[in-house]
Order: C-alpha cells, then sequence, then structure tokens
C-alpha cells in the first residue's frame, strides 16, 4: 500500500496555475509574462480578503492560547471564528459553486437536496485534505506540502474528469427526458442518484485550508484540535453552500413562475439543458487548466 | 463565450490560501537608488506547512543548509513570476532583473523570508517615481503590506518620500482591481 500512496502523493508532479508556488516543484512551465502586463485579476472587494485575513490570524492566534491554557473561552472563541472562516472562505471564488449553481438550475428544487450537496462538497473536500495528511505525515512520513502537490494535480484531474462525464450523463438523461416525455418519477429518481457522486467528484480535492489547518494542529502537537477545528470549518462551509442551493432552487421556482402553465414545461427542459451544458463546458475548462 | 469563460476561469479555483505582510524598504545612495529590500512575512498556518517542510532538522528553526534549500527549491522559480512584483519606473512596466541576499528566518513561528532587488536608477534635479505592487495574479497568495511596512533610506544628496497607496485598475477582461502599491519618489537636492 506504502508504496502505491508514495507513488499517488509523489509521483504525479507538475504544477497547475492555481497551487502553492513555494514549495519545489512549483517552477511550471514557461515564463509567465509580468503579471503588470496580464493582471486579469481580480482583487475582489478588499474587504473580503482583509476579512478572511484576520479570521485565520485570529483562529491560529486563539489555538495557540487554547494550547497553552486550555480553558473553554479561547477553544469555544477559535471553534467559532473557524466557522465564519469556513462560511466567508466557501462564498469566495472556487468551492465548485459554478457547478452548485448549474447543479441546481439542472435539478428539481428540493431543500433536503441542496443541505445534503453542500454538507458532502464541504466535508468531503476536508476528509480529503485529513486523509492525505494522515497519509504524507504518519504513513510516508514526508511533508505534506511536498505531498500535497502531486496529489491535488492527480485528484483535481480526476474530479474534472467525473464532473464532465456527470455533466454529459446529466445532458443525455434531460435529451432523454425530452423525448420521452412524462417520465418526471424517472427522472427525479435519477437526479437523486447523481447527487453523490457529482458531490464527491467535487469535494475529491483537497481543500487548502483544511490541509495547513491541520499542518497546523501538527506543529502545536494537538492534531485533533486541529481536526476539530476542519470540522467547524467544513460546517461554515457547508452552511454557505447550502444557502446558495437554496438560493438558486428559489430563483429557479419563482423564475418560472412567471412563465405560463403552458410553457413551464418547456422553460424548464431549456433550463436544466442548459445547466447541464455549463457543468460540462466548465468541467472541459478546468481540465484544460490542469492537464 | 470563450472570453467570458476565459474571464471566469479564476474564479473557479479556490482562493486565496496563503496570507503574506509584504513590505519594502527602499535603499539609496547619495547617487540614487539602488534597489529594494522585499520581507514577506507568511500567516502562523502556512509558516506551519512552510517549516514543516523545509525544517528537515525538526527543530523549528532554519539553519543555513535548511536557508539554502528554500532558496534553490522554494525561491529562486519565482523569477518566473517576476518575484510577484509588478515594477513601474516613471509609470513604465519594468520586470525586476534578479534577487539577491535571500535570507529566511523563523520569528515567533511565523516564516519570514526577504530579498534585495536591485534597480540602480541615478537621480536627477527632476522627480523620478518607482512604484511597486506585490500581487500574484492567481490570487492563490493575498499581499498586503502592512501598516509602517514602507521604509526608506534618506541620503542627505537627495529629496526621498516613500508611502503605501491604493491604486484602482482596470484588467482587459473589465474587473475592477484595487492594487495597493508602493510608491517612493526621488531628486537630487537643490544644492
Amino acid at each position: 500500500v506504502k508504496p502505491i500512496a508514495a507513488a499517488f502523493l509523489l509521483g504525479i508532479g507538475g504544477t497547475a496555475a492555481f497551487a502553492n508556488p513555494f514549495v519545489p516543484g512549483a517552477t511550471g512551465g514557461a515564463d509567465r509574462r509580468p503579471a503588470l502586463e496580464s493582471p486579469r485579476l481580480v482583487a475582489g472587494p478588499r474587504w473580503f480578503a482583509d476579512a478572511q485575513r484576520k479570521l485565520n490570524a485570529r483562529v491560529a492566534a486563539l489555538a495557540r492560547q487554547a494550547k497553552e491554557q486550555p480553558t473553554a473561552a479561547p477553544v469555544l472563541l477559535a471553534l467559532a471564528l473557524a466557522f465564519a472562516y469556513g462560511m466567508l472562505h466557501a462564498l469566495g471564488p472556487g468551492h465548485g459553486k459554478i457547478f452548485t449553481l448549474n447543479y441546481f438550475l439542472s435539478e428539481k428544487p428540493d431543500l433536503a437536496k441542496g443541505f445534503l450537496f453542500g454538507a458532502m462538497m464541504s466535508f468531503l473536500d476536508s476528509l480529503s485534505a485529513l486523509a492525505l495528511v494522515s497519509a504524507a505525515y504518519f504513513v510516508l512520513k514526508v511533508a505534506v506540502l511536498e505531498a500535497a502537490e502531486g496529489a491535488t494535480r492527480t485528484l483535481r484531474i480526476v474530479s474534472y474528469l467525473l464532473i464532465t462525464g456527470i455533466g454529459v450523463w446529466h445532458l443525455i438523461a434531460h435529451i432523454r427526458h425530452d423525448h420521452g416525455h412524462g417520465h418526471e418519477a424517472e427522472t427525479r429518481g435519477a437526479g437523486h442518484r447523481r447527487l453523490l457522486p457529482m458531490a464527491i467528484s467535487i469535494g475529491l480535492v483537497p481543500c487548502p485550508v483544511a490541509m495547513v489547518l491541520l499542518v497546523f494542529g501538527l506543529s502545536l502537537d494537538a492534531f485533533g484540535f486541529g481536526i476539530v477545528l476542519t470540522v467547524f470549518l467544513s460546517l461554515g462551509a457547508t452552511v454557505a453552500l447550502t444557502l446558495l442551493a437554496i438560493g438558486v432552487m428559489a430563483l429557479k421556482t419563482g423564475a418560472l413562475s412567471l412563465v405560463s402553465a403552458a410553457e413551464r414545461s418547456r422553460v424548464t427542459h431549456v433550463v436544466e439543458v442548459a445547466g447541464s451544458s455549463m457543468i460540462v463546458l466548465f468541467g472541459v475548462v478546468l481540465l484544460a487548466s490542469v492537464a | 463565450l470563450v472570453l467570458l469563460l476565459a474571464a471566469a476561469t479564476p474564479f473557479l479555483e479556490a482562493h486565496p490560501h496563503i496570507w503574506i505582510d509584504s513590505s519594502v524598504a527602499f535603499r539609496f545612495t547619495d547617487d540614487g537608488l539602488a534597489g529594494f529590500t522585499v520581507t514577506w512575512v507568511f500567516d502562523d498556518m502556512n509558516s506551519a506547512a512552510m517549516i514543516e517542510l523545509y525544517d528537515t532538522s525538526g527543530d523549528r528553526r532554519l539553519d543555513e543548509a535548511e536557508v539554502r534549500g528554500i532558496r534553490t527549491d522554494g525561491f529562486e522559480h519565482l523569477y518566473k513570476r517576476s518575484y510577484f512584483l509588478q515594477l513601474k519606473v516613471d509609470g513604465r512596466a519594468r520586470k525586476p532583473e534578479t534577487a539577491t541576499d535571500f535570507q529566511a528566518r523563523v520569528d515567533k513561528g511565523l516564516l519570514v523570508y526577504s530579498f534585495f532587488v536591485p534597480l540602480k536608477l541615478a537621480a536627477t534635479a527632476r522627480d523620478s517615481t518607482v512604484t511597486i505592487a506585490v500581487m500574484d495574479d492567481t490570487w492563490y497568495v493575498d499581499f498586503r503590506v502592512p501598516e509602517g511596512g514602507v521604509a526608506s533610506s534618506q541620503p542627505r544628496s537627495l529629496e526621498v518620500s516613500a508611502r503605501a497607496a491604493q491604486q484602482r485598475e482596470t484588467s482587459p477582461e473589465g474587473w475592477v482591481v484595487n492594487r495597493q502599491e508602493v510608491r517612493v519618489q526621488f531628486r537630487r537636492r537643490a544644492a
């Protein structure tokens, strides 16, 4: 098992554009143009980044304090701020939101499904981080960041391939549904069956924030507390992603209620096919960015 | 559609993940600017992860060999990304040629990098302006100039003023970018 894990974690190196630039092997390909000539980013609202920066620093400071003086106050405050940090971080770019959005455009509105999807995505990318940190630190005894670079790239490729595949499956299901009118219950059942693979595909890529939080816990000789902080981080992300899913479903339902009953079925079908198509399109774009 | 996708790609990946306080100290000689020293202080959590990677002896300090390891494996390749420095001299973009005197240390648990960027500019009777924005265009790293993060030597022969400033720019895709930059202005002092 160990050699296979090592090959998986370390064997497939290389660097995607969106990767920790301070680790070995982060050389990338050709020289990048000076950023000034291509400022494609995106700093977003400054307050948003600053709030995350402050939360990150406060969680770390409180965790140190809790380690030195294990009283309720710093522990509870650290957990609360980890929750807020997770929520804010998940609301920022990434975290599969584009897929969440399109997935719920392409599905029948269902609140339980929205919550399940948000929770699964948030906890799976933290679980993926926990598995990676544990494998690197306890089994392979290599530095976590070194292992993370190769593994994350591999998992990204797998994740984007799966997302694209599921998107195609979605699309075919919707098109077939169009040809076989009236199979509402069948399509709804298929939608439920697609939920888990979709959430797993997105959550497969370990969350770098969870990863460094776990390593931080190791550095404090408090890995258990690092795991608990990561759970609260994931809970915060769950709330953010569930709210997004519910928002998209509400928007879809609201928009469809404006359409006449005669047209509703056709418009619903167009929206759902468009959602599935966007999943395929963004899956391919992301695959191209790492492959 | 292609343009839309290209513009949206940065938003598909989660970020930022690393938080760095970036300070700049300008170094002047009697003749003009010699260059500037950049200091990066990593956030607590990423410091822990980076120290775990590079502190091979595990004593949570960095000895000479470990600093050499960081320079070789984790820093030198950043020339490809201009060390995240967006440099302008009198309004014209310039790529930093090199970075020298790389140092790394652990200070109160935080990982600190510093390096010198040579930039020779002779002072004249007219104002010369150098602006530096430290920015990762993938936003994996979020750089910020901390309070008191701009400093400069002050030779008697020159008038020098250095400060941090906010700059709003629009990227080719149309995003409004709030750039935090460091600006130094200098001229030869009238006799």
